[in-house]
């Protein structure tokens, strides 16, 4: 009776519920390592948590209770705000231990975080294999059976997709991210309402990744636009969030819903607010084909040359790269607007946090064995995604390429069609589509910066480019009057 | 006293587990278990109360077994380096010797104790963990014999099981596994059929241990064996019952496997049966290991390259992918993936370096082998998949010793796929790092950017542009350092045209002096010169034009035929000239100056107005002069409008007199003058349609160029067996008919290693229609029809050693398997010609056994004797697939050489028989045609001036008109059913059999007393050696439709 009662004891504390439902609670092989761990927790003291990491870390971690100090340090590093050296780490562990008690708590610091900072997808899909154990993890289910979802949808096998799929939380992280799937596909068939059905229904949840809610707003922004409602799509751009990588691109489609709009003068402002220094990355070759649109609508024929000239300066080293078949390996504005518009995006991201990391590691450096470790893993990591990079990016490169030389033969097309307009009498000119603002709170030629050459967010809706109907302006013969 | 037990199991596991490291705990465990047998013996002793004692009795057992765990764990923790075989375990098997006696004390003393079952079953587990199985099989017997009810029955039965399996009786060890299945569904039911598979498998009854594995996978019923007392692991039965499955399933025989639809291709079996996908990877590496040994090497690439997919992790794939490469290559399979080079990537990628560097040699020889097939086929596909394979070689190996030949490799495939301008690029950068044939690789640069810049408009905006600058900076780099070679001459050219190209006049004209200057007797001077004077006219400088005209007239290197053209263009010049000296358009003396000039010139244009009217007035009296009037007019004045409704009256002109020779030409016109008209696509579509029906080649490519329909082209190639133009034609195909096509162009022109790639690639395609369904199951006969040959030559006289009976079997079983799988695909004479080649295997296997010479050891009849019940099964399946051949063909009325095949074994019957050979077709000039085409122009409903005329073209042979005439008469009067009858003879002149047929019988359903249609039933019928059925039989009709088939 005595024995039954011990064992009754211990069953009851193996399975204990942790504070969340969905999370076991952890049994440890190092009681004292363990206790200490959830103490520093407790205060939030990460640096003594990654000290403690580095205290019990070693290379060789064959055995469980190494498998348990590397369980640990996925948890500091993710704690800390290291989440791709943790990632690195985790894998190891799935790999080495896969199943074990150590490696399934490992992974659910690592789906927390992936939530909140970008994960190597490729990665843990080729994971796949090890992270199929035969526990049911609720906590992890989601994860596990995205990364599946995503391997099967690629060799078609469709029932063991459905099953996958249906084993994924619709409301997680994981569930938003295939219905974000979802829609670029439905959108890649030409079936706009089902993909604006599917972005607007991640849209409606709430608890996710900003950075993700964000990339979706964008999407669903253009599905608008594309829709010819302007008024949704300019509520979603009005409302992108201004810290945003792709913050550039929403003003520059913001712009050209303002075009559409007839609403010159905003459009004008817009694509001011783009020549500060803040967009100094942003290279897109449409603001200049935005511009010269405008020019040509409002009859400021002798303009457009300018902007084209313009046109010419900024991209001139370029097109001389282009034509000597130097860019495509060298030039960093077209690497940078790939990476910017193509599906690489996300890679790049992770670069740019690996980066990020690295930078911030110097704060917490030590000379151990684990700062080697990570120090190696995040060089290592950022030499492969690049490369990767490189390799996917090849054609990509020449689309982007292609489409500035597109951009260019449109300038001069618009150029000369002006030129051509020039001589034409005012009485063709006689939709009267436009009014121009009498007045503004800036002039057109000089504009006034608040800020070091910057702008207030707040404030963008109020920038105009005051500039006048020259069309009303013209006399029959093509005169001024 | 069960749940306790099982607690303290749990408990040892999970101590195992969760407290491994600590010895001092176990120690305590030990301690606290020593005590309690103690205290258990004490109370034994001072027990009273004879009810309670076997209760005790079984606590101490249960402790004395405890006991022996425990002091072994304690071993292994302070012996973590030994293993267990190295261990002494003499004490504990003394402690479970002595739990041993304390059951059997219980069993004994006690025998009307309510758990003497239990006793019965944990004294004979303990037999078995000490190695004493005899004596556990006694304890398990007795269990059996006297417990019917005993919930342990079935765990006991299947222990007895066991036994007799370990001792091989497996007839006997069935026998008990039965045993479970009678009584009623537990958790031993899947095991006990799993065990009797097996036993079947050892007895080599495959069918019935397929079934039993079957039925343990296919159980409804969520069985685990974790769930059994026994607690054999965590490994699914179902799982292992279906990679147990595998050998059985591989070796049914085809009568097995006949009955069975769903078993015809193991991989698409398997995932389909397999929960998911991590079982079916397990199942697919069992089936490339069994395929493998049975030789079946295809289906086991195929097996290995499904695992490789589904494979995540690089660790894993390496070994697979190692194994696909090395089984591909060492038997010649010449399988390629569209994956193939993304797998490598992925398997590589993350490699180190030492294993990247490993595998070079294999990556290298799939992107040459990939290269070899393409150059062999040049098809589009395969050219990109060579293409992405060295852009994965290079990202794998940036830099090696191999990166010079492989990047001219990469070279050479963009080139063939049109990709110029890149491939000029890596040339070029050959070009700069070699040292040897740096001139050669210069050349092949400017040669691949001089074939992209000749049509700048297939170029996209950068490759135009990087074609121009990389060419003219290479181009004068190569002629400053090489002046003298002979392709000097056609870089100057283009480096000229570039300038024009570029509308840098000024540059070109001084480009293009120089070169006339040098060359004045070039292939492309006349180009040059032209294009000297073009650049004048393109800035409206007509007098300079003419003075540089006069320059070059008086240059006396210049050939006369260059001066002729120079001539031209002066004159044209003139004209122009004329024309700005006419005066203002709406002047008297304009019109009148130009009359003048009209009048005295080929080109004027002011004849146009009145060649208009004279198309009116011709067209309005019917005049047959009207054609060449207006087809003056539209050569004259294409820009014109009113050319555009001339050019729509003359395609209505000729359909409604069914010139339909004539409709294709204007129809064509049209389309090309006028691309962007919304009816162009239409116009296209039925000059397509008329020149196909035509047979005429030159006019289908040309329409082809437009609509893209390059099928068209093959399937009438095919019609005309002109093998090597549809080789070169299907290579631009894609998809299955592109395979299908130029395998078989190649295997007719008798290259059977790139034909057989081909035709397996079109065999394993998915068909999208009834059509490609039917090149699917061509291609997939004549694949087997090779691998039959190829055995067949096997299969001479030879001494019949085990080894080679047994390979021959797994040959003829592979063969069988292809068959079936043309069967599957169910096309009416491949269905009938596969039971012909399965009837024709079978044959020979009984030939080969019948003059197999003996072994060592054996006389010749004692091997007759031995063989004779598989030489009359092989003779009985043979004649079992001819019945089944001939009733197919006589039920399904399908008209197929392969009958006669069937019914005269000894025939053999070719498959290339199968299509008809085309008539001759004569094209048509007889003047006596006229009146019978405008005897249809005015009456399009008359179907007798119809036959006439198709009557008449069929006497002059020109079985192609007269078979779209005849096309065109059935769909204005669909009921005529002379048209149909003549229409199927026609149709058997083109080489289209089964429409024939379909003919014949439309025109029977109209009347059912047709003459011709009847008697060319009756004809085609014997023929093929199908029974008629038919009520009325067929006489010879009298009159001009006839074909050989119905002399």
């Amino acid at each position: 009776m005595i024995k039954a009662f011990v064992v009754v004891i211990l069953l009851s504390s193996f399975y204990a519920k942790g504070e969340e439902t969905s999370t076991p609670a952890y049994i440890p092989y190092d009681e004292q390592l363990w206790a200490k761990a959830l103490e520093i927790k407790k205060n939030k003291d990460w640096k003594s948590y990654l000290n403690l990491c580095r205290n019990v870390f070693k290379k060789d971690f064959k055995t469980i209770e190494g498998a348990e100090a590397y369980m640990i340090c996925v948890d500091a590093l993710n704690q800390a705000g290291f989440p791709t050296a943790a990632s690195h780490i985790a894998l190891n562990l799935v790999k080495r231990h896969p199943g074990s008690k150590p490696t399934t708590f490992a992974l659910i610091s690592v789906e927390q975080a992936a939530q909140k900072s970008l994960l190597d997808s490729n990665e843990w899909e080729a994971a796949v294999q090890h992270l199929d154990i035969n526990e049911d993890i609720p906590a992890l289910r989601s994860m596990i059976n995205y990364f599946k979802v995503l391997h099967l949808s690629k060799l078609k096998y469709t029932v063991w997709q459905k099953k996958a799929f249906e084993q994924v939380d619709p409301n997680s992280y994981w569930g938003a991210r295939l219905q974000f799937y979802d829609g670029i596909n439905a959108f890649k068939e030409g079936k706009l309402d089902e993909a604006i059905a599917s972005f607007e229904a991640i849209s409606k949840k709430t608890e996710l990744p900003l950075r993700f809610t964000e990339t979706v707003k964008l999407q669903l922004a253009r599905l608008y636009f594309e829709k010819k409602d302007l008024k949704s799509a300019d509520d979603l751009y009005q409302s992108y969030a201004n810290g945003s990588r792709d913050y550039g691109r929403a003003l520059l489609e913001r712009g050209w819903i303002d075009f559409y709009r007839k609403e010159y003068s905003k459009a004008l402002g817009l694509l001011t607010v783009l020549k500060s220094n803040f967009f100094s990355g942003m290279h897109d070759p449409e603001r200049y084909l935005l511009k010269v649109l405008i020019y040509r609508e409002l009859c400021h024929f002798d303009g457009i040359k300018k902007i084209n000239e313009e046109f010419e300066g900024e991209y001139k080293t370029l097109l001389d790269n282009l034509k000597n078949d130097k860019a495509l390996r060298t030039d960093n504005i077209l690497l940078g607007m790939t990476l910017a518009y193509g599906n690489l995006q996300e890679s790049a991201d992770l670069v740019h946090q690996i980066r990020s990391e690295r930078k911030e590691w110097a704060n917490f450096e030590r000379s151990s064995a684990f700062d080697k470790f990570v120090k190696a893993a995040y060089n290592a990591k950022e030499r492969k995604l690049r490369n990767r990079i490189e390799y996917d990016n090849r054609r990509l490169m020449r689309a982007q390429a292609e489409n500035i030389l597109r951009v260019k033969d449109q300038l001069q097309l618009v150029e000369y069609v002006s030129d051509l307009e020039k001589l034409r009498p005012k009485n063709v000119f006689t939709h009267k589509i436009y009014e121009a603002e009498q007045e503004g709170r800036f002039s057109y030629e000089k504009l006034y910066w608040p800020h070091r050459n910057e702008f207030w967010w707040g404030e963008l809706n109020g920038y105009r480019v005051l500039i006048n109907d020259k069309c009303l302006e013209r006399t029959p013969a093509g005169e001024k009057k | 006293m069960i749940r306790i037990s099982y607690v303290l199991i749990f408990l040892f596991s999970f101590l195992a587990e969760a407290k491994k490291s600590s010895l001092s705990d176990l120690q305590q465990q030990l301690k606290v278990t020593e005590q309690s047998i103690e205290v258990t013996r004490q109370k034994i002793k001072e027990n009273r109360n004879i009810q309670a004692l076997p209760d005790i009795y079984m606590t101490l057992a249960d402790f004395q077994l405890q006991k022996a765990t425990l002091s072994f764990a304690i071993k292994r923790e302070k012996n973590p380096k030994a293993s267990i075989e190295e261990l002494d375990t003499t004490h504990e098997k003394r402690m479970k010797e002595e739990a041993i006696e304390t059951y059997s004390l219980v069993s004994t003393r006690f025998l009307t104790y309510r758990d003497l079952d239990k006793a019965l079953y944990f004294m004979a587990q303990t037999y078995s963990e000490l190695a004493q199985p005899d004596k556990a099989l006694q304890a398990y017997k007795k269990l059996t014999d006297q417990f019917d009810k005993s919930s342990l029955w079935e765990a006991a039965q299947f222990a007895i099981g066991n036994y007799y399996f370990e001792k091989k009786d497996f007839a006997f060890a069935m026998e008990q596994f039965q045993k479970i299945l009678v009584r009623q569904e537990n958790a031993y039911t899947a095991l006990a059929h799993f065990r009797i598979g097996w036993c079947y498998i050892n007895q080599s009854k495959w069918q019935s241990s397929f079934n039993e594995f079957e039925k343990v996978f296919n159980s409804q019923s969520d069985i685990k064996s974790a769930d059994l007392p026994d607690a054999k692991g965590q490994t699914d039965i179902k799982e292992e019952a279906l990679i147990a499955s595998v050998w059985p399933y591989l070796e049914l025989t085809s009568t097995e496997m006949t009955k069975r639809t769903d078993l015809v291709d193991p991989t698409i079996y398997y995932q389909q049966m397999s929960p998911n996908e991590r079982v079916y990877h397990k199942v697919l590496q069992r089936l490339a290991n069994r395929l493998t040994i049975k030789k079946r090497y295809r289906d086991a690439a195929r097996s290995l390259y499904l695992s490789l997919q589904l494979t995540t992790s690089a660790e894993d794939k390496l070994p697979t992918l190692e194994e696909f490469f090395i089984l591909n290559r060492d038997q010649k399979l010449a399988i390629w993936p569209k994956d193939y080079a993304q797998q490598i990537q992925a398997t590589l990628e993350n490699a180190n370096l030492k294993t990247k560097n490993k595998y070079e040699p294999m990556v290298r020889d799939v992107a040459t082998q990939l290269h070899t097939t393409a150059l062999a086929t040049k098809r589009t596909e395969d050219l990109e998949q060579v293409i992405e394979a060295y852009e994965v070689y290079f990202y794998l190996y940036p830099k090696n010793v191999n990166s010079e030949e492989m990047r001219i490799n990469l070279a050479e495939a963009m080139y063939l796929n049109k990709n110029y301008v890149q491939a000029a690029q890596e040339y070029t950068k050959v070009s700069y790092r070699t040292k040897k044939d740096k001139k050669s690789y210069m050349n092949s640069a400017l040669q691949a950017y001089m074939e992209g810049l000749k049509q700048p408009d297939k170029l996209s905006r950068l490759d135009r542009l990087q074609a121009q600058n990389g060419f003219r900076k290479l181009g004068q780099l190569f002629v400053k350092n090489f002046p003298n070679d002979s392709t000097v001459s056609a870089v100057d050219f283009n480096l000229a045209k570039l300038e024009f190209d570029g509308r840098e006049f000024n540059k070109a004209r001084q480009l293009l002096r120089q070169y006339l200057a040098k060359y004045p007797n070039k292939e492309e001077s006349q180009q040059a010169a032209l294009l000297l004077l073009d650049s004048y006219y393109q800035e409206n400088d007509l007098k300079r034009l003419s003075a540089e005209g006069q320059k070059l007239l008086s240059m006396s290197s210049l050939s006369p035929k260059i001066k002729v053209s120079i001539k031209e263009l002066v004159e044209q010049s003139k004209l122009k000239t004329v024309r700005n000296l006419a005066g203002d358009f709406g002047s008297k003396e304009y019109s009148q100056n130009l009359l003048k000039f009209a009048l005295n010139s080929k080109d004027g244009s002011l004849n146009e107005p009145a060649l208009y009217e004279a198309f009116l007035s011709a067209k309005s009296r019917k005049d047959p002069k009207t054609y060449s009037i207006a087809e003056t007019y539209i050569a004259k004045f294409p820009a014109s409008e009113k050319s555009k409704a001339i050019n729509l009256e003359l395609i209505q002109m000729a359909l409604r007199s069914a010139d339909f020779r004539l409709a294709g030409r204007y129809l064509e016109v049209y389309a090309t003058r006028y691309p962007s008209d919304p009816e162009t696509k239409n116009y296209l579509a039925q000059a397509e349609m008329i020149y196909s029906k035509l047979q005429s080649i030159d006019d289908l490519k040309r329409i082809v160029n437009k609509t893209g329909h390059r099928e068209e082209i093959t399937k009438l190639l095919f019609e005309q067996k002109n093998w090597t133009e549809l080789a070169k034609e299907a290579s631009q195909l894609q998809g299955l008919s592109g395979s299908y096509y130029q395998g078989i162009a190649l295997y007719r022109r008798g290259d059977r290693q790139t034909s057989l790639g081909l035709l397996n690639r079109a065999a394993e395609a998915n068909p999208n229609s009834p059509y490609e369904q039917q090149n699917a199951a061509h291609a997939s006969f004549i694949v087997a029809q090779l691998e039959f040959e190829k055995l067949k030559s096997k299969m001479k006289p030879q001494v019949l050693s085990p080894a080679l009976l047994k390979s021959t079997v797994n040959e003829v079983q592979s063969l069988e398997n292809s068959l079936r799988r043309v069967l599957n695909l169910q096309q009416g004479r491949w269905v009938v010609g596969s039971l012909y080649l399965l009837g024709q295997t079978q044959l020979e296997l009984a030939r080969f056994f019948q003059n197999g010479q003996a072994p060592q050891g054996l006389t010749v009849d004692q091997l007759r004797k031995a063989l004779a019940p598989q030489i009359q099964k092989a003779q009985e399946q043979a004649k079992e697939y001819f019945t089944q051949c001939k009733q197919i063909a006589n039920e399904q009325k399908i008209l197929t050489g392969f009958t006669r095949g069937c019914l005269q074994p000894n025939q053999i019957i070719n498959e290339e028989n199968e299509f008809l050979v085309t008539s001759r077709n004569l094209i048509s000039n007889d003047q006596s045609l006229s009146p019978l085409r405008q005897s249809i122009a005015n009456q399009s409903k008359d179907d007798k001036a119809w036959m006439r005329l198709a009557e008449k073209l069929f006497r002059n042979r020109a079985y192609a008109d007269s078979y779209l005439v005849l096309s065109q008469l059935v769909e204005n009067v669909p009921d005529s059913a002379d048209g149909w009858a003549a229409l199927g003879v026609v149709q058997l002149h083109v080489g289209k059999m089964d429409s024939a047929i379909e003919s014949f019988k439309r025109a029977l359903s109209f009347n059912a007393n047709q003459t011709l249609a009847n008697y060319a039933l009756n004809k085609l019928e014997s023929r093929f050696l199908i029974s008629s059925g038919r009520q009325i039989a067929g006489r010879k009709p009298s009159g001009v439709w006839t074909h050989p088939y119905l002399e």
